[in-house]
């Protein structure tokens, strides 16, 4: 039932692959059936590992995602993890290391918060590079989900960090099939980890389900999606940030021929809006248009502004809905439209002046698109 | 238009199925609408048989038929995948370049969406 290749069928893989024996037949069959059958609602990108986007109109139909709609960006496949044997490993620099169950975890003081993920290649099909890596994400690669688990901060602080201390590493455990592959591993500072960093056994009233990282995963509110490690299984207190190529190579917002290493890494997301309704190349009634959507990044929404004139004039929508902290927010507009073709957009704003660009500055990764939403309907 | 042929070679049937129980998944997901979901093929050229022994190892055709490169993006990530094993002689990593290059080479210059 293992997903992942010991090394000793790893071994046996290579012999047959100097035999000529196609490797890609010997695939373990877990991994293939995980995306033999798929929800309605859900946009399959690539099936294993498995990425899954959410379609606009499943998004569209209430605030929190469904965690069967919920979008899936996974490096490796879904590693088989027993919750009854896991455990959690805190180490590195601190005074108390300490090792935990899942139920004594969930023993201790839990909360739920309203927390958006999204991934960093969302919209990446979208940005003009002649030269593109990676799934092509179109616009449903968010979500938002009620996640009930720990507070970091709780954790670490019981552990008792070293004076040095300063970045919080996030080791998992899902595995290449080749063992040279590097694992997944990603850090963020201490201070955003003693913030409002949760590790989530929860999601939406229901256990975390496999495909999202149970039997616990982290939820990193205001960062991109790969901060939110999945099926954590060792946190460890460092004095600098992991080097991991998951870290130094990938997810970098270096220009085409620039050294990742050398480029900005891509860390919170960015001010955004998604129109869920209309929906692209759907038809309205003329007269009142009812116009939806979220909008969401690293701090609180301010504003959501919409045109039907290609930018010219700006009608603002209602953010309806409480705020949260890290989750999106719902916003709602009635604007007059006329029989015919219409293209809308959307534009958001957030609490600190930032506005969403028109065109997000292009980056190698396609990482970080937030260009301006466009959605083309007609009205008769 | 590579998104004409991503669509075209993805075969998603419609049809709503009941769900047989994909192991794992959770009981959320067997309650959910199901629909089959069949893998694309790698596009025919020479040295199809080549990416299907040494690419498909790791990932599955899809996320290789969605990639878009010239020969020095091809040449790049070739070199990061056999130093993370994939298993390549070098009369067939040259094959493998020209295979990609040839069926997925660069993205015409397009505007935006």
């Amino acid at each position: 039932m293992d997903t992942l290749l010991s090394r000793r069928r790893f071994l046996a893989l290579a012999a047959s692959a100097s035999a000529g024996i196609a490797l890609g037949s010997l695939i373990p069959r877990r991994a293939l059936a995980a995306a033999s059958a798929i929800p309605d609602g859900v946009i399959v990108r690539n099936d294993w590992p498995e990425h899954w986007e959410t379609q606009v109109a499943a998004l569209g139909r209430a605030p929190l995602t469904a965690n069967e709609h919920f979008f899936v960006r996974s490096h490796f496949p879904v590693p088989d993890v027993e919750a009854a044997t896991w455990t959690l490993e805190i180490a590195g620099a601190c005074a108390r290391p300490r090792r935990y169950t899942l139920a004594e975890l969930q023993r201790g003081e839990s909360s739920t918060r309203t927390v958006t993920l999204e991934c960093a290649g969302n919209g990446r099909s979208r940005m003009a590079l002649a030269n593109t890596s990676g799934t092509q994400w179109d616009l449903g690669a968010v979500g938002t989900a009620g996640w009930t688990g720990v507070l970091l901060g709780d954790l670490l602080r019981e552990a008792a960090p070293a004076a040095d201390a300063a970045h919080v590493w996030f080791e998992c455990a899902d595995q290449a099939p080749m063992p040279d592959v590097p694992l997944f591993v990603r850090s963020i500072p201490l201070a955003k980890a003693l913030d409002d960093v949760m590790l989530a056994w929860g999601m939406n009233g229901k256990p975390l389900p496999r495909l999202h990282g149970a039997p616990l995963r982290a939820v990193v509110p205001g960062w991109f999606g790969m901060a939110s490690a999945k099926w954590v299984r060792r946190i460890r207190l460092e004095t600098k940030p992991s080097e991991n190529h998951f870290m130094i190579r990938g997810y970098r917002y270096n220009a085409p021929g620039e050294d990742p290493a050398k480029a900005a890494p891509v860390e919170t997301m960015r001010v955004k809006s998604l129109i869920t309704a209309p929906l692209a190349g759907g038809t309205v009634k003329a007269g009142a248009l009812t116009v939806r959507g979220f909008a969401w990044g690293d701090a609180p929404i301010a504003q959501v502004d919409l045109s039907m004139d290609g930018g010219r004039t700006w009608s603002t929508a209602v953010l309806t809905g409480a705020e949260q902290k890290g989750a999106w927010r719902t916003f709602e507009a009635a604007l007059p439209v006329d029989a015919g073709a219409h293209a809308l957009l959307a534009r958001a704003s957030d609490a600190n002046g930032v506005v969403q660009p028109r065109q997000a500055r292009i980056n190698a990764g396609g990482y970080g698109n937030n260009s301006w939403h466009e959605v083309a309907f007609h009205a008769r | 238009m590579r998104a004409d042929r991503l669509g075209t070679a993805v075969l998603v049937i419609t049809a709503v199925l009941s769900f047989a129980g994909a192991p794992g998944h959770g009981r959320e997901m067997r309650d959910a609408r199901m629909k089959r979901f069949v893998t694309p093929a790698l596009p025919p050229g020479e040295g199809r048989a080549i990416a299907e022994r040494s690419c498909v190892i790791c990932h599955s055709r899809m996320l290789l038929v969605q990639q878009a490169k010239d020969s020095t993006a091809w040449e790049k990530t070739l070199a990061t995948m056999q130093k993370w094993g994939a298993p390549l002689t070098p009369a067939e990593h040259d094959s493998l370049v020209r295979y990609l290059v040839t069926t997925l080479g660069p993205r015409a210059a397009q505007s935006p969406r």
